[in-house]
C-alpha cells in the first residue's frame, strides 16, 4: 500500500515539484508569503510557535523516493532546488488558496509518512567533546571510528558561543541565532526587579488563585511550565515542510516544543521537586556532614533493631496548607496577624532492614521490595506521592545506593525523577512518547543532568561511585540510541550524550598533574579517555546501522579546559569600588547580594560569565543612569577586566570582554548581562560569585573535584564537528551547522539565522 | 537604636500606635516591622532565598 | 481438610489448564477475553441449573407488570403508592429467588478467580531480571536464636546476595536473577530439613505459583499452584516476588480481576438468552 502510494507521489507530486523548482528561484517565504497561507495550513499539530518559523523559512523541495526502508541511502538533494510551495507571484491561480491546498496536500502526505520519503540525517550531539583531546585520542589510535569518519569526511573545531555554556551553545545550535536572538545568556539569569537569580532555561507559571477550605486548598486553574528560550528551532522549520524529527534529550527544550515528530526533553528539565537535581542522603552520623550541601539534602536517621524508617521528600502538596512557623510564633505571642500559609511536602515512607552480617539490606518502598548489598546501586524504584488520598498521586522514580551499613549507615537516593511512565510534567512530545520509551527501555533519568556531579563534589559519592552512576546514565542513553536507530522512521534524528561533559568536569584532576586538586588514581587518570572511547564505540555502531550515504554529523557544543583558579568577580568589583556593602564586616556572610548597598553600587556579577551595570529603572535599586554614564562605566570596567592581574602568578585571568548590546544581534540582546567575561585558560568564576556572595580573596585555587570547565573565553574552548561531508569553512560555527542541516533538506534558513552552509554536498 | 529613622506624619503614627496595641504587638516598631516585611514580600514576589536556592540546587557550576 | 483441598486443587488446576492451554497463545488480553466469555457462560449456566427458573420468570413478569402499572397510575397517588409497595414486595421476592443461587455461584466463582490469579496475577521472571525469594519461619524467635536458613538454586537462577534476615518479620530474603529459561525447584533448608519451591524463568503466558504456604485449608485454597508445606516444618511459606503480568490493550494497562468481572458479566448477560436462562 505504502509503496503504491509512494509511486503515485513520485509520479504526480515529485516530478511536478521538480518542474516547479526549475522555474522558480529560491526566495524566503517571508518575502513572498506575507498575507498568504496561514502557517497552520501546513499542519504542525496546531502549534502556534511554529508560525514565525514558517514565515522565516523557505522550502526548496526534496527528491522523493518510493522505498520505505529505515535507512535509505539517498544521494543528497542539496543544490537541486525543487519546491512544493508556489513561491512566485505569477502563478496564474488565486495564490493563497492554491498554496494552501498544495501545502495541505503536502501535509496530508507528510502525515501518511510519504512526503518524508526523502533523506534522513543523523546528528550525534556530544556535550563537551573537545577537539584537542579528540585529536590526541585519535592520534593515539584509541578512536578508530572517529578516525574513519574524519577520513571519509572532515573534522574541524566548531566555534562555540560566548559564553561557551551548554544552554547558550545548544540554543544557538537549534535556532541558528546568538543569545541576542534566543535570549539564553547563561545557566543563571537575574530578575532585576527582584535582584534574584533564576534558572534561565525554564520557568513555572503559577496555578490560579486557590479556593481554601480549612487546611485544604484547591487551585482554580492548574499551573504550568514554560520554556524560556526564544526563537524557532530547526526541527520546527523542518516540520513546517512536512518533515518529522526525533529529538532525543536536546538541552533547553523543556517543555519540548511541539513540532512534527517526537522529542524528549533534556538539560533544563527539573526533577520532581522543581530543582536542577537534588539528591538525598540518609545517615545515622549526620554530624559528620555540613548543615547544607550543594545539590542535596542530608537527613538524620536512627537505627532501631536493625531497622531504619525514613521518608522520600517529594514536592510541596499544593492541595494542603498549614500556617507558617513565623505566623504561629506571632500568634502564640498574642499578635493578631493575618496568618500566612505554606504547603507541606509530600512524602513517601520507606523502610530499610539491615543485616550487617549479610552485608546487605532489604528496602521496602511502597509495595516494592528490593535487596541491596553494601556499595550496590538499585535499578529504578517507583515512588508515589499522594496529594489527595486515593484520588491524586504524583508518580516518581529514584535510584538507591547503599553506601554503607556499618559502622555507619549511609544511603544515597538519586534526585526524584519526573516518572517517564506517568509524567506529572511534559517531558516528551507527544506526551505519550516517554511512556512508550519506558515500555521499550524501562525507566530512565529524565531530569536535567543525570550524572550526579554534586554528590561527588560534596563527598557523598566517591569518584568511583560517581563513575558507576555516570556509566549507568550513559548506558541508558546508549540503549536509547540503539532503539532509536532501529525504530527510526522520522526524517531527522538527534541524540544527545552528556557523559563526556560531566566526566570532563569531574575527572580532569585525575589526568592533569598541574591541577591544584590533582589526585593520583591509576584507573581514573584515564577516565576521560575511556569516555571518549565509549563514544567512539557508539559512533561505530551508528555508522554500521545507517551506512555511509546517510548524512552523519557528530558535534559538540563546546570543548574543555582545566579549571585551576577561581575568580571571585564580585569581590574584585568590591575591591575596585564598584560595589558597596551595607556592612563590610559581614562581607563573607549571606548570598544573593543580601549585604549589598544598591544605592552605592554601580556594577555586580551574576551567573557564570555575566556582569551587570546597576542601571536606574532596570535594577530594583539602580544607581547608574542610562546613556553616557552607563557607556563610560562599561568602557571603564571592560578596560579594568582586561587589565586584571593574578599577582600570585602574574597571569591575566580575563582575555575577552563581550558586550551583548554591542556585539549580539536580535531582540533579546538588551535582556542579558551588560558584559560577558571571557576568562583565560585555567581560570573560571568562583563557586560563590555567581549567586552574589563575596569571599575574601579574589583568586583562589580550585581544589574541588569539579576540575575541568569551559565557561571561559569562547575562543579557547571550541567544540567539534566531524561529519561524512567535506566542511567548506576552516572556522565553522554552531550557527553555521544549523543552516547546513536545513540545507541538507534544501530548506533555506530564516532571516534571523546568522550562519552559512558549511557542508559540501556528497559527490 | 541608631538605625535609620523614618518620618511619619503624626496622624498616621497615632493610627499605627492604636492598631499595634489592638493587634497585640509589643511595640509600634514590631508592628511596623511586620507590616513592612509583608509588604516587601509582595513586592519581591513569594520566593524566599530558600526557594531560590532550592530551584538552582543541583547545578554543578555553583556551590 | 487440607489434603482434600490439596487433591481438589490438583484436579481443578488440571481442568483449568486443559481449557487454558489452547487459549494462552492468544496473549494475555485476548485469552482473558475468551476466558471471560467462557466464565460468563458457565456462571449463567450454573445459575440456570441451581435457581428456580419458573419462579424467577413469574417474579420478573409480575415485576414488569407492576412497573407498567406504576406508569399508568402515576396521577392517582393512592394506587401509585400501592403499586410501589407491590414493586418492593416482588423485588424482595426476586432477590429471595436469586440470592441462594448467587451464594452457590460464589463457590465456582472463587475457584475460577483463584485459578485466574494463578495464570494472570504474575508472569515468569525474565532472563536477566531480578526478584526476591522470601522465606517466612513459623517460630518468631528462630532468627534471634541464630537459625541458619540457606537457599540453593540450580544454575538457571543466580542467587545474588546472602540471605537478609529480618527478625521482626520472621523472614529471610535473597535476591535472585533469572539466568536461563525453565521451571525448576529452589531448596530452602534450615539445616535439619529442606523445602522446595517451584520457580519459572522465561516462557510465554505461564501460570506461576508465587507462594508455597503451610497446611492451612484457606492458604492451600488461595495458593493452589503447589502442594502445602508440611505443618511440622520450621518454614511457614516461601514466596517469589514475581512481576505482575501486564494485561494491556492500546497501551492501557488493566487489572485482570476488573477486566474479568466486567467482561464475564457482559458476556453472561448477552448470552443468557442463548442458554435460555432467566437472571
Amino acid at each position: 500500500m505504502n509503496n503504491a502510494m509512494n509511486q503515485w507521489v513520485v509520479s504526480h507530486v515529485g516530478e511536478k515539484s521538480e518542474v516547479l523548482s526549475m522555474e522558480r528561484k529560491q526566495r524566503p517565504i517571508s518575502d513572498v508569503n506575507r498575507g498568504h497561507e496561514s502557517p497552520r495550513d501546513i499542519g504542525c499539530e496546531g502549534d502556534p510557535g511554529i508560525q514565525p518559523a514558517l514565515q522565516g523559512a523557505r522550502f526548496m523541495g526534496r527528491v522523493r523516493e518510493p522505498s520505505r526502508s529505515l535507512w535509505r541511502n539517498v544521494p543528497s538533494s542539496r543544490g537541486f532546488p525543487a519546491t512544493l510551495l508556489p513561491v512566485g507571484r505569477g502563478c496564474g491561480l488565486p495564490l493563497p488558496s492554491f498554496a494552501s491546498l498544495l501545502v495541505l496536500c503536502g501535509w496530508i502526505l507528510g502525515a501518511l509518512d510519504l512526503s518524508a520519503a526523502g533523506k534522513k540525517v543523523v546528528v550525534l550531539g556530544i556535550d563537551g567533546m573537545d577537539p584537542k583531546l579528540l585529536q590526541k585520542f585519535v592520534d593515539a589510535g584509541r578512536m578508530p571510528n572517529f578516525k574513519a569518519l574524519m577520513a571519509e569526511g572532515d573534522f574541524r573545531p566548531l566555534q562555540t558561543t560566548m559564553p561557551p555554556q551548554s544552554p547558550v551553545a545548544w540554543s544557538t545550535f537549534m535556532t541558528g541565532m546568538d543569545p541576542g536572538g534566543h535570549g539564553i545568556f547563561d545557566f543563571i539569569h537575574v530578575d532585576q526587579a527582584k535582584m534574584a537569580p533564576y534558572n534561565s532555561m525554564a520557568g513555572a507559571d503559577p496555578a490560579g488563585p486557590p479556593v481554601n477550605l480549612g487546611s485544604w486548598s484547591f487551585p482554580t486553574s492548574v499551573g504550568g511550565v514554560q520554556l524560556l528560550r526564544k526563537g524557532i528551532t530547526f526541527w520546527e522549520i523542518l516540520g513546517g515542510s512536512g518533515l518529522r524529527s526525533t529529538i532525543f534529550r536536546m538541552p533547553v527544550n523543556f517543555p519540548p516544543v511541539k513540532a512534527p515528530g517526537r522529542a524528549l526533553a533534556g538539560m533544563g528539565t527539573p526533577d520532581l521537586i522543581g530543582s536542577q537535581g537534588t539528591f538525598s542522603f540518609y545517615t545515622d552520623h549526620r554530624k559528620d556532614w555540613p548543615p547544607q550541601v550543594s545539590g542535596g539534602e542530608i537527613y538524620e536517621v536512627t537505627i532501631k533493631s536493625n531497622r531504619v524508617q525514613a521518608q522520600l521528600q517529594g514536592p510541596p502538596n499544593s492541595f494542603r496548607r498549614f500556617p507558617t512557623k513565623q505566623s504561629l510564633d506571632l500568634l502564640e505571642k498574642g499578635r493578631a496577624v493575618a496568618v500566612e500559609y505554606e504547603s507541606p511536602r509530600m512524602t513517601q515512607d520507606f523502610v530499610v532492614y539491615l543485616d550487617p552480617k549479610a552485608g546487605a539490606a532489604k528496602l521496602v518502598v511502597g509495595d516494592q521490595e528490593l535487596i541491596l548489598r553494601e556499595k550496590e546501586w538499585s535499578d529504578w524504584v517507583h515512588a508515589e506521592f499522594e496529594a489527595i488520598p486515593h484520588l491524586i498521586k504524583v508518580s516518581s522514580a529514584a535510584r538507591f545506593y547503599l553506601k554503607q551499613i556499618s559502622p555507619k549507615f549511609e544511603l544515597y537516593v538519586s534526585p526524584l525523577q519526573i516518572d517517564p511512565e506517568d509524567p506529572v510534567m511534559p517531558v516528551s512530545h507527544p506526551a505519550s512518547w516517554s511512556k512508550q520509551l519506558c515500555a521499550e527501555l524501562g525507566r530512565f533519568y529524565t531530569h536535567n543532568i543525570p550524572e550526579d556531579a554534586q554528590a561527588f563534589k560534596s563527598g557523598v559519592l566517591t569518584a568511583q561511585e560517581f563513575w558507576d552512576q555516570m556509566i549507568f546514565a550513559y548506558e541508558e542513553r546508549s540503549r536509547a540510541l540503539d532503539y532509536l536507530l532501529t525504530h527510526q522512521d522520522e526524517d531527522f534524528l538527534f541524540v544527545y550524550f552528556g557523559t563526556v561533559d560531566q566526566g570532563s568536569h569531574m575527572l580532569w584532576h585525575f589526568m592533569d598533574r598541574e591541577h591544584p586538586g590533582f589526585v593520583h588514581d591509576d584507573v581514573l587518570k584515564d577516565g576521560i579517555a575511556k569516555l571518549y572511547e565509549m563514544l567512539d564505540g557508539r559512533l561505530g555502531h551508528v555508522r554500521e546501522v545507517i551506512g555511509k550515504e546517510t548524512p552523519l554529523v557528530v558535534m559538540s557544543d563546546h570543548g574543555f579546559a582545566p579549571f585551576y583558579w577561581e575568580v571571585n568577580l564580585n569581590t574584585w568589583l568590591l575591591e575596585k569600588g564598584y560595589i558597596t556593602l551595607k556592612d563590610p564586616s559581614k562581607q563573607e556572610s549571606g548570598e544573593f547580594f543580601s549585604n549589598v548597598d544598591w544605592s552605592r553600587t554601580r556594577a555586580y556579577a551574576a551567573g557564570l560569565n555575566g556582569l551587570y551595570i546597576n542601571v536606574k529603572g532596570r535594577e530594583k535599586g539602580g544607581a547608574v543612569s542610562n546613556g553616557p554614564e552607563y557607556e563610560t562605566l562599561l568602557d571603564e570596567i571592560e578596560k579594568a577586566l582586561l587589565e586584571m592581574k593574578d599577582t600570585r602568578n602574574n597571569q591575566s585571568p580575563v582575555s575577552l570582554v563581550v558586550r551583548p548590546r554591542r556585539d549580539f544581534k536580535g531582540p533579546e540582546k538588551d535582556k542579558g548581562p551588560d558584559i560577558l567575561v571571557g576568562y583565560s585558560r585555567g581560570y573560571r568564576c568562583s563557586w560563590e560569585s555567581p549567586l552574589g556572595s563575596f569571599p575574601k580573596a579574589v583568586f583562589v585555587d580550585n581544589t574541588s573535584p569539579w576540575s575541568g570547565d569551559h565557561c571561559i573565553d569562547y575562543r579557547l574552548v571550541p567544540g567539534i564537528l566531524v561529519t561524512n561531508r567535506r566542511i567548506t569553512s576552516q572556522t565553522p560555527t554552531l550557527a553555521d551547522l544549523t543552516v547546513s542541516l536545513l540545507q541538507e533538506y534544501s530548506i533555506a534558513p530564516s532571516r534571523e539565522m546568522l550562519g552559512k552552509d558549511v557542508l559540501e554536498p556528497k559527490k | 537604636m541608631f538605625g535609620p529613622k523614618v518620618k511619619l506624619d503624626k496622624a498616621l503614627y497615632e493610627k499605627i500606635k492604636m492598631y499595634s496595641h489592638i493587634a497585640g504587638y509589643s511595640s509600634v516598631e514590631e508592628f511596623v516591622h511586620h507590616a513592612l516585611e509583608k509588604e516587601i514580600k509582595q513586592f519581591e514576589g513569594a520566593e524566599s532565598e530558600e526557594e531560590i536556592r532550592q530551584k538552582l540546587k543541583g547545578l554543578g557550576y555553583i556551590s | 481438610m487440607t489434603s482434600i483441598i490439596s487433591g481438589l486443587n490438583t484436579v481443578l488446576t488440571f481442568l483449568f489448564g486443559l481449557v487454558y492451554w489452547p487459549l494462552k497463545w492468544l496473549g494475555p488480553f485476548w485469552s482473558m477475553v475468551a476466558l471471560s466469555w467462557l466464565g460468563g457462560m458457565f456462571m449463567v449456566w450454573i445459575f440456570g441449573k441451581v435457581s428456580d427458573q419458573a419462579a424467577i420468570r413469574r417474579t420478573r413478569d409480575r415485576l414488569s407488570s407492576e412497573l407498567i402499572a406504576l406508569r399508568l397510575y402515576k396521577d392517582d397517588l393512592r394506587i401509585f403508592f400501592g403499586i410501589q409497595c407491590q414493586v418492593l414486595a416482588w423485588t424482595l421476592r426476586y432477590l429471595r429467588h436469586s440470592l441462594g443461587p448467587m451464594l452457590i455461584l460464589m463457590v465456582p466463582t472463587m475457584i475460577l478467580l483463584i485459578q485466574l490469579n494463578l495464570h494472570y496475577g504474575f508472569r515468569p521472571l525474565r532472563v536477566g531480571e531480578q526478584t526476591l525469594v522470601k522465606v517466612k519461619l513459623r517460630d518468631p524467635g528462630a532468627l534471634g536464636r541464630g537459625a541458619q536458613i540457606s537457599l540453593q538454586a540450580p544454575e538457571s537462577l543466580k542467587i545474588e546476595t546472602q540471605g537478609v534476615r529480618v527478625e521482626e518479620m520472621r523472614e529471610v530474603s535473597w535476591r535472585v536473577r533469572g539466568v536461563s529459561p525453565g521451571r525448576f525447584d529452589l531448596t530452602v533448608s534450615d539445616g535439619k530439613e529442606s523445602v522446595t519451591k517451584n520457580v519459572a524463568v522465561g516462557g510465554r503466558l505461564e501460570g506461576v505459583s508465587s507462594m508455597r504456604t503451610g497446611e492451612h485449608w484457606l492458604t492451600s485454597l488461595l495458593y493452589p499452584g503447589e502442594s502445602p508445606i508440611p505443618s511440622q516444618s520450621a518454614i511457614e511459606s516461601i514466596e517469589i516476588r514475581y512481576p505482575e503480568l501486564d494485561i494491556s490493550i492500546l497501551g492501557k494497562s488493566m487489572n485482570w480481576l476488573i477486566l474479568f468481572l466486567v467482561l464475564s458479566l457482559l458476556f453472561g448477560y448477552a448470552f443468557k438468552g442463548v442458554l435460555g436462562v432467566q437472571i
